[in-house]
This record gives structure tokens, C-alpha cells and sequence, in this order.
């Protein structure tokens, strides 16, 4: 191999010579097609039949599109299937059971092409699932907007690495449509600066572009054919350094333009991709392959030579090996490789790190390799991001070029891939810490609302309270009943009460002088009570804080609670006598005299006194009665 | 002459000295600020599961108690012996093993709730420390698998018992970490 090693990147053996000797050729229809759902909503039943181009499932998303039937059949069922992806991933795919009869209705262009923005372009062709790098073609974000700064389309039509020919034979052989496809596009967006771009390694597509270039106001570019600067991403950054503008770039891979003139101008959804073949077989050619189609069966179309010893999905640098021939192949599978001895020698025993440089000199990204190598292989990811790991565009030039055949690419892939993994996780646990701290303010807040609420309604009861029984002249006192004498006292004081609105009802026209002293009496025995029913309660609440004080004291200081004890048993004395007193002296300067007797005794006294009164009243009435008659 | 150079250097050595002092801040304050920082880093680290596996009620009380050093830092089974890792380089202490008494370190996992056997008490919904559940009294539950963090808390309150952990449904394929693989040789057919 002739190492020309440039600024950044090196020129590799295309190896397409094999591949496009024969015109792009239609394998025939498989058996049986997949077709990942990731996670699309089903418009169709299982048993189902289907003609081709039937929409089977909506896109979902601003990164998802339509799924089309890519030949009529019948719905198989669903079932978790490998696609052609790294570690042949199952995915949940709707299963098409081919009915060999390729039956299509007639379809027609949509004839208001002319008029679309850029927005309805765009979702028009998510519809009709055309895809580009990520999702649909044209980025729904960017269609949205795209009119409010200057816009530069590039048009990728450079493919460097090794084996893979689907866009060379794409654009030899069908270049109207691709020219068709740019021109929708240019009248899409007239401010946009469209650049096709080629490799000047490819003479053919390039005299075939030209062909159809004629009188159109995009332009045709050459790049030097150096792996990897038709990466997108690279690509971009070309024309934005040589550009000096601030304009928004967009690539499109050419395929998707080629997509969507077949979808706009003949109303096809996209249901098949071009698949090069290559490698130890006996027709390696370029294949209009079905999306979902099994890698095998394009394997058998180009008959695999005995000597074929496995299959790589993708290029020679970045391809991975497919462990099951029976994966199916998407929207980006570009190249099937059958590998041999011969075409990918069998790696020998991996040496050690003999720090040679190569891998760092051939770096397009330059980076340091061999440091990024080994945190990469320790697993530690953060050292490994600090020497630039989320730079590494994992184009695998280092593995090509390692002379110990370390595997370089595929710990770069794994510790990029973990470092991606670590990122996210990282995220989802911030939002997780927001969401805890939400929630705990949520709780302090209800609370917070709740004690309100409470104070607000025991403020509104207290001011009803002190408004409405004023007229009626008995507050009602709320004492602690907790034992059979507070109930006792409780129910004098209810009773008096009664007796109070009671009495005053039969002769409440003349308030006589000895009604007052009734009423009176009774409220001064009601406020004993009251007094003698509180003075108990607070010998009660230090009765048990005495006990408390001895249960917590230890034996050391059990003098000092002693003497605590003595202070708090005279001060409940003290309590209770002033209450004694208390109610002595309002007895006294009360009319009746009835004894220190108990609250109950007192009441029956006070009625049967009042009653006595009344009864006295009576008589001296009659007697004046009598006297007069 | 030199009198005033004298006082001159004494006034220039007093206004530095001055400016010193203005500098140093109060020593409360500044610890105070300096565990607060410390506890944010420390809380960076932690995995937010909220899990109270560590024996606190939630990560950020474990980093308060990290970082004014009550606590040890091999008691967060989520995070792993990374995390130990990591908790160890910040706080600049050695790596410790897993304490004995606590829980085993589980692959993350996301709650689900059987809806035919969920009788909608409620009980999860106030049990859930980032609020991932969904639904209302005598209304069926169901967990936002994007916002539930596998602590496992609302497995205990169901009363019937219809919450099971499932690993969490992987998105996206991943490169897996490089593996030769290795193949078995018969010795005829080396021979």
C-alpha cells in the first residue's frame, strides 16, 4: 500500500474498480422483508395484505419518518429481528411476507411542487421517508427557519473509503433525477448556494453530472479523494473555513436527492436503497436493494465465493462484521463487504503500544492516539475526554496504520460510546435532583398553605363566637376534661347554665330585684366551680411533670429534683388555696350564703332558693289579693 | 528627613497591613461556605436516585454529611464502585470497600406498575422522591419510565404488591467492548 500521507488524512486504494464494471442491478424479490417500527404507531393489521408504497406507519417524531411497504404482500407479524447494526441489535420489526407480485397502484406527481416552502418540503418528504443522516432529509428545525439567514447546501457526493461505490454508481447512472432533485430544491430556497461535490478520483460521474449541469445555478466542486474528508461533518467545516461568511451549512448525502425528485416529481415513496457489493464474490456489483431486504439474500444474488469467510456491513475502515447473515439492511447500509483471508488478512496476536506514531501522524483530528488508547482500554473515560476524546471522529485511519494491530477503533467506539452513556446519565440525574428539590418545596409549601387555612378558620370562629352569644350572656368556657371530677365540674357548669336560661323564661317580663340575686348566685357558683375544676388541673399537670423530672433525673442529682419537687408540690398548694379563696370571696359578697359545699349541692340550693322565692312572691300576691277582696 | 521616612514606611506598612486584614475573611463564614461548596461538588457525584439506602433521606443530606465528614463515602450502592472512586478522589481519602451493611449494588432498573392489579390507593405516588407517578385516587397508577430513578421506594407501601423493577428499555444500540473472539482448534485439523 502507498502511504502519501497529507496534511490530515491519507489517499487509499478506492477498490471500486470491480464494483462498477456492470450497471446497478435489481436482486430478485426476497421472501420475507424487516422492517424496524422503532417505535411507530401501526396503520395496518397483521394479515394484513399490502401493495407497495403503502404507508404502514406514521413517523412519530421530529426525527422519525413514515414507513411504506417496499413490495406488496402480506403483513407476516411482529417480532424482534437483527438489523445491520453493531452487535446485530434486535430490534421490534414488522415482518412482510413478499407476494412476488411487486402490485403498485398508479401514483401521480404532486403537482403544487412549485409552491412549497421549505417547512412543507421537508415534512412532505419525512412522509414519504426519505431519509438523510439523522432522520428526515430535509431537518425539520432547520426547514423552519432557513429563510432567516443565507444558506449553503452541500451535496455530498464524495465517498473515500475503500469498497463502497453506491453514490459513484448512483450519480453515472441516474443523474437527471439527482439534477432533478437539486433543482426542486434551488427553487425551494433561490438564496441558497448549492455545491455538488466529487471526488476527482471518479472521471465518470463527474463527465455525467456535468452532462445534466448544464444551464442549472448550482456548482460542481472536486475534492481530492482523501479518506476521510467526505465525512459530512468535515466537509462542512471545508467550506465554512474557505467560505469566511457566516452562513448555515447543511449536507445531504446525493442518494437522498435522488429520493426526493423520485418522491416529488413521481410520487415514490423511498423503499430501496443502492447496496454495494464487494468483496470474495463472483458478481460484486452495485444492487437497488429493498429496505429490509436480508443481508444473506443480497449475499446469494452476487454469489459468495467459497473462500468467504464472513461479512462486514459498511467499508473496509469503519465496517463492522455481521454475526448473522440473516440481518437486514436500512436506510444507511451502503456496502455489504464478504471478507476473506486474502482481502482482510487475519489480524495476528496484538503486541503492545511500540509508541511508532503513525497512528497519531495519520490522525485527521490530531489526536494524541496512544494516550487515548490506553484510558480508553483502562476505562477511564474521563482522562481519556481530557486528551480529546469527544473529538475523535472515529474514522479508524489508526487502526489501519498500527503496526502492533492494536484495536484501536473498536476501544475508541466502546469508550466514546460509554463516555456518551456517562453524559446522559449525568443529565437524567440532574433532572432527577430538580425534581426532588421540586417536590420537597411542594410538600413545604402545602403545608405551609394548610396551617394557614387552619389560622384563617379559627380566626373567623373566634370573631363569630365573640359577635353572636354577647346578647345571650353565657360565654362558654372550654375546660380540660380529662377526669370524672372536670366532667363533674363540666356538668354543674352546663347545668347552671340551663338553669339560667331556663328560669328566666316564665316570668322574664318583670326582672324582679330577687331574680337578680339568682342569677347572680348561680354565677358566682358556676365561676367556683369553674375555678376549683382549673385549680385542679394544674395540680394534675405538675403532679405529672414531677413524675417526669423524677423519671429523667439520675441518682446523682435525685436531691436536687427532690427539692424541686418539694417547691413544685407548695407552689400547686399555693394554687389551689388562692382558688379556694377565690371563690370564698365571691360567695361571700353573693346574697345566698350556701356553704362550701360542692358545685352540684350548690346549684339544687340556688334553684330550690329561687323557687322559694318565687313561691314567697306567690303568696305575698294572694295576700294582697285577699286583703283587697 | 529620616524621622519622616520613618513615619512614612510605618504608615505605608500600617495601610498594607490594613488592606490585609480587609482581605481575610471572617473563619465561620468562610467553613461555612467552603462545606456548602464542597457538599455541592460531592452532590455532582451522587447518583440522585434518592434512594436512602446510605441512611439518609436523599442525596443531598449524604453529601452534607460527606462533606462535613460524618459520614463514610462507601454507603451509595446506585453509584457504584465509580462512585467510591470518585467520592475518594474528591474528599482526597483512600478507597474503601463496599460497608458490609450496605444493600448490594443492582443494574439500574425502572419501576412498573401491573394496571390490572392497581387499585389506585395513592400510596407510591406520596412514596415516589421525584415524583415519576402518575394518577389519582381509585385511578390507575402508572410510572414515567424517563423520570424514575429505580430507588425501589414504592415497592414496599403497595399494598397489593402490583409494582416488579424491569431493566430499563435500552434506546439505541451501543458499541460493546472489544472482543476477540476466541476459537476452539481441533488438533487434527491443526495437524
Amino acid at each position: 500500500m502507498i502511504r502519501l500521507f497529507s496534511r490530515s488524512g491519507l489517499r487509499l486504494p478506492a477498490q471500486r474498480e470491480a464494483t462498477t464494471r456492470q450497471a446497478i442491478a435489481t436482486p430478485p424479490l426476497p421472501a420475507r422483508l424487516a422492517l424496524p417500527l422503532q417505535g411507530r404507531q401501526l396503520l395496518c393489521e397483521i394479515g394484513q395484505p399490502v401493495h407497495k408504497g403503502q404507508c404502514l406507519a406514521p413517523a412519530n417524531g421530529e426525527f422519525s419518518l413514515a414507513l411504506h411497504a417496499p413490495t406488496s404482500g402480506r403483513i407476516g407479524g411482529l417480532s424482534r429481528w437483527p438489523l445491520a447494526l453493531p452487535q446485530d441489535a434486535e430490534q421490534d420489526c414488522l415482518l412482510l411476507d413478499c407476494d412476488g407480485e411487486d402490485h403498485q397502484p398508479a401514483q401521480a406527481a404532486i403537482g403544487h411542487w412549485q409552491s412549497m416552502t421549505p417547512l412543507q418540503l421537508a415534512s412532505f418528504l419525512q412522509e414519504m421517508g426519505v431519509g438523510g443522516e439523522h432522520g428526515p432529509l430535509l431537518p425539520l428545525a432547520w426547514a423552519a427557519d432557513c429563510r432567516s439567514a443565507a444558506q449553503r447546501i452541500i451535496i455530498n457526493g464524495a465517498q473515500t473509503e475503500p469498497h463502497i461505490s453506491c453514490d459513484d454508481m448512483l450519480m453515472r447512472e441516474r443523474a437527471a433525477d439527482i439534477a432533478a432533485g437539486i433543482g426542486i430544491l434551488a427553487h425551494c430556497l433561490p438564496e441558497a448556494e448549492i455545491t455538488l461535490v466529487l471526488n476527482d478520483d471518479s472521471p465518470q460521474a463527474l463527465a455525467a453530472m456535468r452532462a445534466v449541469h448544464a444551464g442549472q445555478e448550482w456548482k460542481i466542486q472536486t475534492i481530492p479523494a482523501i479518506y476521510p474528508d467526505s465525512d459530512s461533518q468535515r466537509l462542512q467545516r471545508r467550506f465554512d473555513r474557505a467560505g469566511r461568511s457566516a452562513m448555515q451549512t447543511l449536507c445531504l448525502p446525493v442518494a437522498g436527492l435522488h429520493a426526493l425528485a423520485r418522491a416529488v416529481l413521481h410520487g415514490e415513496p423511498c423503499l430501496s436503497r443502492i447496496v454495494t457489493l464487494a468483496g470474495a464474490l463472483a458478481r460484486p456489483c452495485n444492487v437497488d436493494a429493498l429496505l429490509g431486504t436480508p443481508a444473506s439474500h443480497l449475499l446469494d444474488f452476487a454469489t459468495a465465493l467459497p473462500e468467504c469467510n464472513g461479512l462486514i456491513h459498511g467499508g473496509s475502515l469503519r465496517g463492522f462484521a455481521l454475526q448473522d447473515w440473516q440481518a437486514a439492511i436500512h436506510q444507511h447500509s451502503d456496502c455489504l463487504i464478504a471478507s476473506s483471508a486474502t482481502l482482510f488478512p487475519p489480524r495476528t496476536a496484538r503486541q503492545d503500544c511500540i509508541r511508532c506514531g503513525d497512528c497519531s501522524r495519520v490522525c485527521p483530528d490530531k489526536l494524541q492516539v496512544p494516550e487515548l488508547y490506553w484510558h480508553s482500554s483502562q476505562q477511564q473515560t474521563d482522562q481519556a475526554s481530557l486528551w480529546g476524546l469527544a473529538d475523535c471522529s472515529l474514522c479508524g485511519l489508526c487502526s489501519a496504520v498500527c503496526p502492533s494491530q492494536l484495536p484501536l477503533l473498536d476501544t475508541l467506539r466502546h469508550s466514546k460510546q460509554s463516555m456518551l452513556g456517562e453524559l446522559s446519565q449525568q443529565q437524567s440525574a440532574g433532572i432527577a435532583r430538580d425534581r426532588h428539590r421540586f417536590r420537597l418545596f411542594r410538600l413545604q409549601r402545602d403545608k405551609q398553605e394548610k396551617a394557614q387555612r387552619l389560622a384563617e378558620r379559627a380566626a373567623q370562629q373566634a370573631e363569630k363566637r365573640n359577635t353572636a352569644p354577647a346578647e345571650s350572656g353565657s360565654v362558654p368556657h372550654t375546660t380540660p376534661v380529662a377526669s370524672s371530677e372536670d366532667k363533674q365540674a363540666a356538668i354543674a357548669a352546663a347545668m347552671a347554665r340551663a338553669a339560667a336560661r331556663q328560669m328566666p323564661a316564665p316570668d322574664q317580663p318583670a326582672s324582679s330585684p330577687q331574680d337578680q340575686a339568682r342569677e347572680a348566685a348561680i354565677a358566682a357558683q358556676r365561676q367556683a366551680a369553674i375555678d376549683a375544676a382549673m385549680a385542679r388541673a394544674a395540680a394534675r399537670k405538675a403532679n405529672q411533670e414531677a413524675a417526669k423530672a423524677n423519671r429523667q433525673d439520675s441518682p446523682a442529682t435525685a436531691e436536687a429534683s427532690h427539692d424541686g419537687e418539694e417547691d413544685k408540690r407548695a407552689r400547686q398548694q399555693a394554687l389551689i388555696q388562692a382558688a379556694m379563696q377565690r371563690a370564698a370571696s365571691q360567695k361571700a359578697d353573693s346574697p345566698t350564703d350556701s356553704g362550701a359545699s360542692p358545685g352540684l349541692d350548690a346549684a339544687k340550693k340556688a334553684l330550690i332558693e329561687a323557687a322559694m322565692a318565687r313561691a314567697a312572691a306567690r303568696k305575698t300576691e294572694q295576700d294582697s289579693r285577699k286583703k283587697s277582696e | 528627613m529620616m524621622l519622616t521616612l520613618r513615619i512614612l514606611l510605618l504608615l505605608l506598612a500600617l495601610a498594607l497591613l490594613a488592606k490585609l486584614l480587609r482581605k481575610l475573611p471572617t473563619p465561620v463564614k468562610a467553613q461555612a461556605e467552603e462545606a456548602d461548596a464542597l457538599a455541592r461538588r460531592i452532590d455532582a457525584i451522587l447518583p440522585q436516585t434518592q434512594c436512602g439506602q446510605c441512611g439518609h433521606p436523599g442525596c443531598q443530606p449524604y453529601a452534607e454529611a460527606l462533606a462535613s465528614g460524618q459520614d463514610s463515602i462507601n454507603r451509595c450502592p446506585p453509584g457504584g464502585e465509580e462512585g467510591i472512586h470518585k467520592l475518594a478522589a474528591l474528599l482526597h481519602v483512600d478507597y474503601q470497600p463496599f460497608a458490609p451493611d450496605t444493600p448490594p449494588h443492582k443494574a439500574k432498573a425502572v419501576a412498573i406498575i401491573d394496571e390490572r392489579t392497581c387499585i389506585g390507593c395513592t400510596l407510591c405516588i406520596q412514596a415516589c422522591p421525584v415524583d415519576a407517578i402518575l394518577g389519582s385516587a381509585k385511578q390507575m397508577h402508572t410510572v414515567l419510565a424517563d423520570e424514575c430513578t429505580g430507588c425501589e421506594l414504592c415497592l414496599s407501601p403497595c399494598p397489593v404488591d402490583c409494582i416488579s423493577m424491569r431493566p430499563p428499555e435500552q434506546a439505541d444500540w451501543r458499541w460493546g467492548y472489544p472482543v476477540i473472539a476466541i476459537k476452539a482448534v481441533k488438533p487434527e485439523s491443526a495437524a
